[in-house]
């Protein structure tokens, strides 16, 4: 649940300017209307490497992936396990 | 003889094939006979809720098949649609909505309700919602999904002319507010018909398309596209912003025909890979917007097939694609890029400082004439009057010719160069930005005493809007909350990703900004982590 909490936190303050999106729930998709856009798509890839030291290789930055919150940390829980 | 308008064109596409595919998005599929039912029985609803020919007619959705129904219904009914980018803010929804004086509008449920609730002003009578949302708050007259069937499939369009307003395409505007760029069944379909001409469309093509409704290169895939009977087929919103699977769609569903900004081509080259997919299709690749940076031309230029041809085309907003050039080799560095010679429809010319046509190696600012050209801008007859000239080369007479404010050298074969502008408009990813604009925004804020923003070259976006604030101590204001401001009124391209408060500007010696030594400034700071989002911070972690 943590690093639900700091992806949601990035993403909200990083990426959506801190708009009322105090809702944004795990499940909720980031990929609708005025949220997640193109160069918000790289700086959030760019941070997840830096931040989780995972590589986040172009092919695996798809919709699927990045739809949720709950799906980014999945995927760097998977990432982190494969690492260790 | 019946004019020749925009609504006609699906069904002058279904007399020669129904069954042939107009709109195709995964498993949504709309032939042209179904696209000419469909558009007419949203004719029918409109026309019922009240709009009239001469309305404006707000479109507010995504890309999909109800989308291209509803932009040929507002077209049939004899309005003109107003396309609103679903990815802005509601507050700026509200103002095109009050500035274009738009009656109806048509839209996804969710993003309508969020204009109800962002004072759209009292014009806005009536709402067509395109899915099966949740009802609106009273107030206005509401279509929904399951009233079109009531209307005719087959009902006569309103009878228009050439000349009425077809499209308001809303672009940025230095004073502060947007403004919005009238253009006629004429002007689009003189574009739509010479491109279909010219680069050879066919019925068999798959014309993918790229550009949201309302970035103007969305024109050639729909229009161009059902001129020539094509399939057009657009790139999912949601799948936009992951160059890996938008290429592999260019693979997979064989796009034949692509027009996209020089920003999506390098995305999809390097970080979808679009070299080394499945072609084999793609004969036509088209960009515009922006100049394409000659490194990545040349790499573009050799992931295409070998029968594929490459072009630039070149034009405002206002004047439609208005010169052309076939691209088969890239400037070197620093060369300056061709946008081509005119378009038939057209007449683009250059004028010195003194007012004479520029002669081969020449420099001067390019005008252009012409059927593409636009009406004016809806509602603001000063800017009108500052953009649409009396015809420089045809004094006395009625015609008028487009100030572009791009700056360009003929060529020794009467082709033009690109240099650069004359003013402070800059593009983001293709898209048009007045700095003034964004500067407008942040100096809004009281605690803002002044404002400026810059754009600093970016590599794969074309620029990055960079905006430095003197602020008024104690006035609550930080990196922060300015950069919400701007997320709250401006569409997510023109939101600078970097805010940095200064004591104070550079200065030229009569006191005014010095812009130039700015931008030297700011492009000087310390490139944040994570691609430009994470400055701002207070701490300047």
């Amino acid at each position: 649940m943590e690093l639900e909490r700091r992806i949601r936190e990035y993403v909200t303050r990083e990426l959506l300017y801190d708009r009322d999106v105090s809702a944004l729930k795990d499940d909720d998709s980031l990929l609708g209307p005025g949220l997640l856009d193109s160069v918000a798509v790289l700086r959030l890839v760019a941070w997840i490497e830096e931040e989780f030291g995972i590589p986040f290789p172009d092919e695996d930055v798809v919709p699927d992936n990045v739809e949720t919150v709950r799906r980014l940390a999945d995927l760097v829980r998977r990432r982190q396990g494969a690492a260790g | 003889m019946q004019p020749f308008l925009l609504g006609q064109l699906p069904g002058r596409a279904a007399a020669r094939d129904p069954d042939h595919p107009a709109v195709v998005l995964d498993d949504e599929r709309r032939t042209y006979g179904a696209l000419v039912a469909e558009s007419s029985r949203m004719a029918g609803l409109l026309t019922a809720l009240g709009v009239v020919p001469h309305d404006r007619v707000a479109l507010l959705a995504r890309k999909g098949t109800r989308t291209v129904d509803a932009l040929y219904g507002i077209l049939r009914a004899g309005a003109a649609y107003v396309p609103l980018d679903p990815a802005s803010p509601a507050a700026r929804h509200a103002l095109l909505v009050r500035d274009s004086g738009a009656r109806c509008v048509v839209g996804e449920g969710a993003l309508v309700r969020a204009l109800l609730a962002a004072d759209p002003g009292p014009g806005l009578e009536a709402a067509i919602l395109l899915d099966d949302a949740p009802p609106l708050p009273p107030g206005l007259r509401v279509g929904t999904p399951a009233d079109l069937a009531a209307f005719d499939t087959a009902q006569p369009d309103h009878a228009g002319t050439e000349l009425d307003l077809a499209a308001l395409l809303y672009t940025s505007g230095s004073t502060g507010a947007p403004k919005g760029v009238m253009l006629s069944h004429r002007n689009v379909l003189s574009f739509a018909t010479w491109a279909a001409g010219e680069f050879g469309l066919r019925a068999d093509d798959r014309v993918a398309n790229h550009a949201p409704f309302h970035f103007d290169l969305s024109t050639f895939d729909y229009f161009a596209g059902a001129y020539a009977g094509a399939a057009v087929h657009p790139i999912p919103s949601r799948e936009a912003p992951f160059p890996a699977t938008v290429a592999e769609r260019t693979a997979r569903d064989r796009h034949s025909v692509v027009y996209a900004t020089p920003s999506t081509w390098i995305q999809l080259l390097t970080r979808g890979r679009l070299a080394e997919r499945d072609l084999g299709a793609l004969r036509v690749a088209l960009y515009a917007g922006e100049v394409f940076p000659p490194a990545s031309l040349a790499r573009f230029l050799a992931a295409l097939p070998r029968e594929a041809s490459c072009w630039n085309l070149y034009g405002p907003t206002e004047t439609n694609v208005c010169t052309f050039t076939r691209v088969t080799r890239a400037p070197h560095e620093g060369e300056p890029a061709s946008i081509g010679r005119a378009c038939p429809n057209c007449e683009a010319f250059a004028l010195d400082e003194s007012g004479r046509v520029a002669a081969p190696g020449g420099e001067g600012e390019l005008f252009v004439a012409g059927a593409t050209v636009m009406q004016g801008y809806w509602n603001d007859a000063a800017r009108t009057a500052k953009s649409l000239v009396p015809h420089p080369l045809a004094p006395g007479g009625s015609r008028v010719a487009y100030r572009t404010g791009d700056v360009v050298r003929v060529a020794p074969d009467g082709s033009f160069l690109f240099l650069g502008r004359r003013d402070h408009q800059v593009k983001v990813r293709g898209y048009r930005v007045e700095l003034g604009e964004v500067e407008g925004v942040l100096a809004a804020d009281a605690a803002v005493i002044e404002a400026a923003v810059v754009a600093l070259p970016h590599t794969e976006h074309g620029a990055e809007l960079v905006a430095a604030v003197i602020l008024a101590s104690g006035g609550g204001a930080d990196e922060r909350s300015l950069r919400r401001a701007c997320a709250a009124r401006l569409p997510a391209y023109m939101v600078p990703g970097r805010v940095l408060v200064r004591d104070g500007f550079p200065r030229t010696s009569s006191g005014k900004l010095d812009r130039v030594r700015l931008t030297e400034e700011l492009a000087a700071q310390p490139a944040p982590e994570h691609g430009g989002a994470a400055a701002g911070r207070p701490d300047g972690a």
